[in-house]
């Protein structure tokens, strides 16, 4: 009787896991915290976060782009622009492509999401979410309050991660990057806990120069580029920066706030 | 004289002893072993009875929980409503009417708790195969063992009942004597 319960119990865990191991594409703790970003000079994605129980807007550095410390973006919820006051927070290191708005209260749900890149291991499968050129799922969840627009989800594997700057650790990814991604938040499942955790915000992809050859010498590989011409290409390499750095400035900033 | 009757009165008790351990163990042979294989009987029915209410109670836990994970995934799958943690969205199996996306909460879908049911199912009866199995192994052990001890008592008793005999040949014909022996005394006056 007992021995039945004991083989049949695990077999029935073990059916669960390895049915949850099947699904392990981002769930709404990661979708609905996803947002469209305008600002003044600028388009892209942002997603929010919970640093001591606040919820802070993060996005890229480079789409703040003369924003300062404070101002209004512009972020598209319920199907329309809405502008909302923020203010900036920046990592310490300006090469680091990040930033915070603290709007001054939840914009999106406070679903469980750790900011964190611990556990995350090379070669995994991670996943970046974003609008590329604006577009996201046009069919969204029916009648959701308070809701902006599923993000785009594109997926590829850690390919390396430089932490020779511990003040500017990157990620990067083996993806296919478009505009668009930029701010929008890296993503991968961390079996320990069972659950999906940021690892870091995107930056862009890197660029490859491929020259610009006569249509004879295209497989030639040692063809120079025709009149030094050469037109940039996505190299599929997609590049991050690790969410600590502005975990790590949110929580700097907050008690020299409380200091004054 | 007071000598031989104190000797007599010990082999009197000895053989009464004897007798008496010799009645419970011919008991014991041929009637507990019969009450023991009746026993044996009964808790094999009992085991049996229990395993497969056992089963039962487990397949119907069991049936309950997937029913009610699977009441559960059909409740999210409503459209509208808050926004649900940990729920994957996913367009609906059917593709028509509305194409809008569904909160999925829990990773199982019902194909797969089907799969998993029938699975655990599986499992069961090779868990219950193997029970059974080896509850015949220690019956079967069980009744070596009888069977051993079963020839053992047989040995004893094969043994025990010369000796009795001995014993109460051996009072009985002393008595004999003595009676034949005053009886030529008395003939000789």
């Amino acid at each position: 009787m007992g021995a039945v319960r004991k083989r049949a119990l695990p077999a029935l865990l073990l059916f669960l896991v390895g049915a949850a191991a099947r699904a392990q594409v981002p769930t709404s703790n990661v979708l609905y915290r996803v947002l469209r970003l305008k600002t003044a000079t600028s388009t892209g994605s942002a997603f929010t976060i919970e640093v001591d129980e606040k919820q802070y807007l993060i996005t890229a550095r480079h789409l703040l782009k003369g924003f300062g410390s404070e101002g209004e973006v512009e972020l598209w919820i319920e199907g329309r622009w809405t502008k909302r006051k923020a203010r900036a927070i920046y990592p310490s290191k300006e090469i680091v492509d990040i930033a915070a708005l603290d709007l001054g209260g939840p914009v999106t749900v406070t679903f469980p999401l750790e900011p964190s890149s611990g556990g995350m291991t090379l070669g995994q499968q991670v996943y970046f979410l974003g609008y590329p050129y604006g577009l996201g799922t046009s069919t969204s969840v029916a009648d959701l309050p308070g809701f902006g627009e599923i993000p785009f989800l594109k997926s590829g594997i850690v390919s390396a991660l430089d932490d020779r700057d511990p003040e500017a650790n990157l990620l990067y990814l083996d993806g296919q990057d478009n505009p668009g991604f930029s701010g929008g938040p890296i993503v991968f499942w961390h079996s320990g806990s069972a659950s999906f955790r940021v690892a870091g915000v995107v930056r862009g992809y890197q660029n490859e120069a491929l020259p610009v050859l006569k249509k004879k010498k295209l497989d030639d590989p040692e063809a120079t580029a025709y009149n030094d011409l050469y037109t940039r290409a996505n190299s599929g390499i997609v590049i991050g920066y690790d969410i600590r750095h502005i975990v790590e400035a949110i929580r700097a900033n907050r008690p020299i706030k409380a200091r004054r | 004289m007071q000598k031989r009757s104190l000797e007599q009165a010990w082999k009197v008790t000895f053989a009464a002893v004897a007798l008496i351990a010799t009645a419970m163990a011919l008991y014991v042979q041929l009637f507990e072993r019969r009450s023991r294989q009746e026993e044996d009987r009964l808790a094999a029915a009992r085991l049996e009875d229990a395993l497969a209410e056992s089963r039962v109670r487990l397949k119907a836990e069991i049936v309950a929980q997937l029913r009610a994970e699977l009441a559960a995934e059909a409740s999210t799958k409503k459209p509208g409503g808050l926004p649900l943690p940990n729920a994957v969205l996913r367009r609906g199996e059917s593709g028509t009417g509305s194409s809008a996306l569904q909160q999925i909460v829990g990773p199982l879908d019902s194909l797969q708790l089907r799969e998993s049911l029938d699975a655990l199912s599986r499992e069961m009866e090779q868990s219950d195969r193997a029970l059974r199995r080896d509850l015949e192994d220690l019956r079967a052990e069980v009744r070596r063992d009888l069977d051993v001890s079963g020839k053992v008592m047989s040995l004893l008793l094969v043994a025990l009942i010369p000796l009795v005999a001995n014993l109460l040949f051996s009072i009985w014909q002393p008595r004999r004597w003595r009676r034949d022996k005053e009886g030529t005394e008395r003939e000789t006056l």
